[in-house]
């Protein structure tokens, strides 16, 4: 029987039993994970047990045939560096790991600075890297030490996530803080995908960001449940009004507890006017409100995936009707749309109101929307 | 209908409720099979309401943005745990032959449109 070409790892090794481990693991059977490029290890209750089934198998693969490593768990740097000693060709690194900041949480030997350039020399095919930020932990300086570290070493570099895991005395903290002793050339010289995730980017009087990441060249940004957002937003706006600018995929996903939430909506209105490339536009805005209709259809030529959502169900939270009817008439490449529903009663004179009052492919939507919010009769 | 949507997402979480308040609040387990059906008959009808050659409307994603699945909620017999339901366009012939569009439901939406992963996944 010819062997099957597993490509795909994933895992949570949860209830693993001796057998089949074994089975996995056994150099009889080398078929099951001589051909896997990709392994997530998935979201489970974590114990240190599972971590070591993790590192067994990484150690199981042959050498050099990763390219992509995901974990939803934060990784030790054991496991980190069992993995890079014999995947060298990895092109894709999502893990949570103190690996940016070695020796602060749990010293060891192997948590040392001295092991810094060895793991930054161990990323040279790395082109997508998602880095925790503990501001908490290690100081600014270590932070921007070691992302020095990392953009000198892995050159290759275009798509980069920064979360920044807030704790009791750094919820204050901000991106532009961290990287406000930063006088050398830009980071990541290759960046073309930033993506910011849980993190205040920048207030007013400090230094722009812009100084530290070339976003100029940015083809897609995503900025998720993040404060602190205009500074990045007008220096965006800025180039734009200048040049025509590459960013084609923008998804901004709004905190519930935002500071100027009518100026930043603002600011990304702006931002849209002067972008006109857009084919992924993702906006979530909770309570805060919604962009202006002429803001989006200003991208109406090239937009393929639209999602306007405010995530809750309440009677009036959704775009305006009108509004997203003209939106859906006018994006004629939109191949992927996602909308919060109206509600609707399910009552016949709602049903054909709703047929006469509206036109065009969301009123058809909407039509039959009656049943998102269904009223029995039981 | 619109002549290249391949899916559509829906991203507030449904609401069911009765008229009748003897039969209180709609619960996800209790009435699991009520709810299975509920989404099951939405899916036909938006399915329905974007038929012909023309649509090219495949995807049928109810996934809350706000998305935070219990998992006390028991699945239904498609694989399903409110508030998530999934279902890709087909169809059907009746009891009398005629060809008619039915939602399918999908257990497993991004591995049977991995290209669409994020679009459908993304919360």
């Amino acid at each position: 029987m010819a062997p099957m070409l597993w490509e795909r790892f994933k895992a949570d090794f949860r209830d693993v039993t001796p057998r089949l481990l074994a089975t996995l693991l056994h150099p009889s059977q080398p078929g099951i994970l001589s051909h896997v490029r990709e392994i997530s290890f998935i979201k489970s209750p974590h114990s240190t047990t599972e971590e070591e089934h993790l590192r067994s198998v990484i150690s199981a693969i042959p050498q050099d045939r990763i390219r992509r490593f995901a974990s939803e768990h934060k990784v030790s740097t054991l496991t980190l560096q069992v993995l890079l000693r014999s995947q060298h060709k990895i092109d894709c690194l999502h893990v949570l790991s103190d690996f940016t900041t070695p020796g602060l949480s749990k010293p060891s030997h192997i948590d040392s600075q001295e092991q810094d350039a060895w793991t930054g020399s161990s990323l040279p095919e790395v082109s997508e890297l998602l880095l925790d930020i503990q501001p908490r932990k290690s100081s600014y300086e270590r932070i921007l030490q070691d992302l020095r570290t990392i953009s000198r070493y892995s050159p290759k570099i275009k798509c980069l996530t920064l979360e920044m895991v807030s704790s009791e005395g750094s919820e204050g903290t901000t991106l532009s803080e961290v990287l406000r002793q930063d006088e050398e050339p830009c980071l990541f010289p290759n960046l073309t995908f930033l993506r910011l995730f849980d993190m205040n980017i920048a207030a007013k009087e400090n230094k722009s960001i812009c100084d530290s990441f070339d976003v100029s060249r940015l083809k897609c940004l995503e900025l998720s449940h993040c404060n602190r957002l205009i500074p990045l937003l007008e220096h965006l706006t800025s180039i734009y009004t200048r040049d025509t600018g590459d960013l084609i995929s923008l998804i901004i996903l709004l905190p519930t507890e935002l500071q100027e939430p009518k100026n930043t909506i603002k600011a990304i209105d702006d931002l849209l006017m002067v972008c006109s490339k857009l084919r992924c536009l993702w906006l979530e805005f909770l309570q805060h409100g919604f962009v202006a209709k002429t803001s989006v259809l200003a991208h109406c030529q090239t937009l393929q995936t639209l999602t306007i959502g405010n995530g809750n169900s309440d009677l009036d939270s959704h775009f305006p009707v009108a509004d997203m009817t003209e939106l859906i008439g006018a994006c004629t490449k939109l191949r992927m749309l996602g909308v919060n529903m109206p509600v609707v009663r399910a009552q016949m004179d709602a049903f054909s109101d709703m047929s006469m009052n509206m036109n065009g492919e969301f009123a058809e939507i909407l039509v039959i929307s009656y049943l998102h919010y269904l009223i029995f009769s039981l | 209908m619109h002549p290249t949507l391949r899916a559509f997402r829906i991203l507030n979480p449904p609401k069911v409720s009765f008229d009748d308040d003897d039969y209180g609040e709609c619960n996800p387990n209790e009435h699991r099979a009520f709810c299975q059906i509920l989404m099951q008959d939405y899916a036909n009808k938006i399915f329905r309401h974007m038929p012909g050659p023309a649509s090219k409307l495949k995807v049928l994603s109810i996934k809350p943005i706000t998305d935070e699945t219990d998992e006390e909620v028991a699945r239904d017999v498609n694989g399903h745990q409110w508030p998530v339901y999934n279902y890709v366009r087909g169809r059907l012939f009746d009891a009398t032959g005629t060809s008619v569009i039915v939602a399918h439901p999908s257990k497993y939406i991004t591995l049977d449109f991995p290209g669409m992963a994020f679009f459908l996944q993304h919360i």
